[in-house]
């Protein structure tokens, strides 16, 4: 997966100025940088939730702009997303909300059935597995969220602020239950500003400021 | 494939439990507006079906003078009823003219004036059509020279002008009628496309979430319109069950007031029972599902 002096405006605000960088199956990067930094568009322009002003990304040798809706569906579908702010569907369970990424990818009843309470066990909501977003705390949102991020075993996770509304033991489960997805060969790419936790994790660290990269370090540190 | 369809209708099946107020509000909007357009409808059929009744009911009438020969009028009548496209004709004698005189309510003594011996009622053809133009060509061949003599007045000419002021009437109904018709069909289409893309603007973001979890345009879009569909059959349920109720209610209101004629509108409106129908499915159903399709499709990227 590659940037390519991507550049993204808003109006007048340049979000991101000519970014170029590069991920590798099985890498484990942070992103880092202060809030407005430029970590969010990143995310959203490799998902294509928007598109460059300009610059390519690449995943796979392809050029993501030019997938049609179809390819941009199954591509989505190798992807796991953990948002800032959940995105989770206001409408349904948080069963069925996980149920929703896996009935998307055409899997079975069966299983169904078998691997949504087993993600909804790690990550402690089998409680509240009929419960309604909005009955739940910013914390079991953001576990619900990861559990829908997990289901489907993605080749890629983006995790953008996942700990964001947890305590200390809860951010740092999450934090292994990323590493462990990355150990089954997955690449996760976690949007973070907190320090510590990336200092611990001995890892690629991409720091961003201003809409540009200032240091791309394996083994980095947060600074 | 399915199991697709499967959880496609589920979907749309839960969605529409689940907002609750949103589901009702559309389909009561729908009722709302179909209500609107079945009322025209019949209406439209009662005043169409008056002024042809109307029409209908004036006929033309010829008085015979005492000393025409019975067969010269039967032979008239004949001629009529083989050339001309006429409801009815039919000869009164002068003994029918009595027994009529007879039953009319005025008072005895004016009854008693005229009897079996005395007369002067004169015999009569009674024609009856619902085309103006029938009637005035038959005007024409009574008023020619072969009847001069013979026929001392011929009604119609002075019942000419009302019976041409009805069917301007039932032709201006009949026009106004269809272009009006027209008019509530758009307004309602554009009343039903607002208030489902108000319900779908509302579900914005749920779109675009199915659409970043990789849910196909195929997978997001059917649902809303399964739901449409429910808001259509249920609309169109509900205004059937609350037309032919209200029907029923105004019935014998209908009745006093409409006399003879509301015998006629009611069997209009069962004939035409399935045409009113059918525009509340197209107006109901196929709007609803099409308003759907173009919502959703605004806010699929």
């Amino acid at each position: 997966m590659e940037f390519q002096e991507v550049s993204k405006h808003y109006s007048e605000i340049k979000a991101l100025d000519k970014i170029t960088f590069g991920l590798k199956k099985g890498d484990f990067v942070s992103l880092v940088g202060p809030s407005g930094a430029g970590k969010s568009t990143v995310i959203k322009l490799l998902i294509r939730e928007e598109l460059p002003s300009s610059g390519k990304i690449i995943v796979a040798g392809r050029d993501i702009a030019r997938f049609n809706q179809r390819t941009l569906s199954l591509y989505r579908r190798k992807i796991g997303v953990v948002f800032q702010d959940y995105k989770l569907l206001p409408h349904k369970t948080v069963y069925e909300n996980i149920a929703f990424a896996l009935e998307v990818c055409d899997a079975t009843n069966d299983e169904i059935t078998e691997r949504v309470p087993k993600i909804l066990n790690l990550v402690g909501l089998a409680d509240r597995a009929q419960s309604y977003p909005k009955e739940l705390s910013g914390g079991e949102r953001q576990r619900a969220a990861i559990a829908r991020a997990l289901i489907h075993s993605p080749k890629i996770l983006i995790a953008d602020e996942p700990t964001g509304n947890l305590d200390p033991a809860n951010a740092k489960e999450v934090i292994d239950l990323l590493m462990r997805i990355n150990r089954t060969g997955a690449l996760v790419l976690l949007a973070t500003h907190n320090a510590q936790m990336v200092n611990a994790l001995q890892r690629r660290v991409i720091k961003v400021e201003r809409g540009k990269i200032q240091t791309d370090a394996e083994k980095g540190k947060y600074l | 494939m399915f199991i697709h369809l499967f959880r496609i209708v589920k979907l749309g099946f839960t969605n529409f439990i689940r907002n609750g107020s949103l589901s009702i509000a559309a389909i009561l909007m729908t009722t709302l507006t179909l209500l609107v357009v079945t009322t025209f409808m019949i209406i439209n059929y009662a005043v169409k079906t008056t002024a042809n009744a109307v029409q209908e009911k004036i006929d033309m009438k010829a008085y015979f003078l005492d000393n025409v020969p019975e067969e010269d009028i039967r032979d008239l009548e004949f001629k009529i009823k083989s050339k001309f496209d006429v409801a009815s004709v039919s000869y009164i004698s002068k003994q029918d003219a009595l027994d009529r005189w007879q039953t009319r309510s005025i008072n005895q003594r004016t009854k008693d004036l005229i009897t079996q011996e005395n007369n002067p009622l004169p015999r009569t053809l009674e024609i009856r059509s619902a085309d103006p133009k029938v009637l005035n060509e038959i005007t024409q061949i009574m008023q020619s020279k072969t009847y001069q003599g013979k026929i001392y007045r011929i009604s119609y000419p002075e019942n000419q002008t009302i019976i041409e002021k009805m069917s301007k009437i039932a032709n201006f109904v009949e026009l106004s009628g269809l272009i009006l018709g027209i008019i509530f069909a758009a307004v309602s289409a554009i009343v039903i496309f607002n208030t489902i893309r108000l319900t779908i603007f509302s579900r914005k973001e749920e779109i675009e979430i199915m659409e970043l979890v990789g849910a196909s345009g195929s997978f997001v879009r059917l649902p809303f319109i399964v739901e449409a569909l429910l808001y259509g059959i249920l609309a169109v349920f509900l205004t059937i069950i609350i037309t032919f109720s209200g029907l029923k209610l105004v019935q014998s209101a209908a009745i006093l007031n409409l006399d003879f004629v509301w015998l006629d509108i009611k069997s209009q409106i069962y004939s035409n029972f399935w045409q009113i129908i059918l525009a509340q499915i197209f107006i109901g159903i196929v709007i609803s599902i099409a308003s759907s399709w173009l919502s959703v499709k605004k806010y699929l990227k």
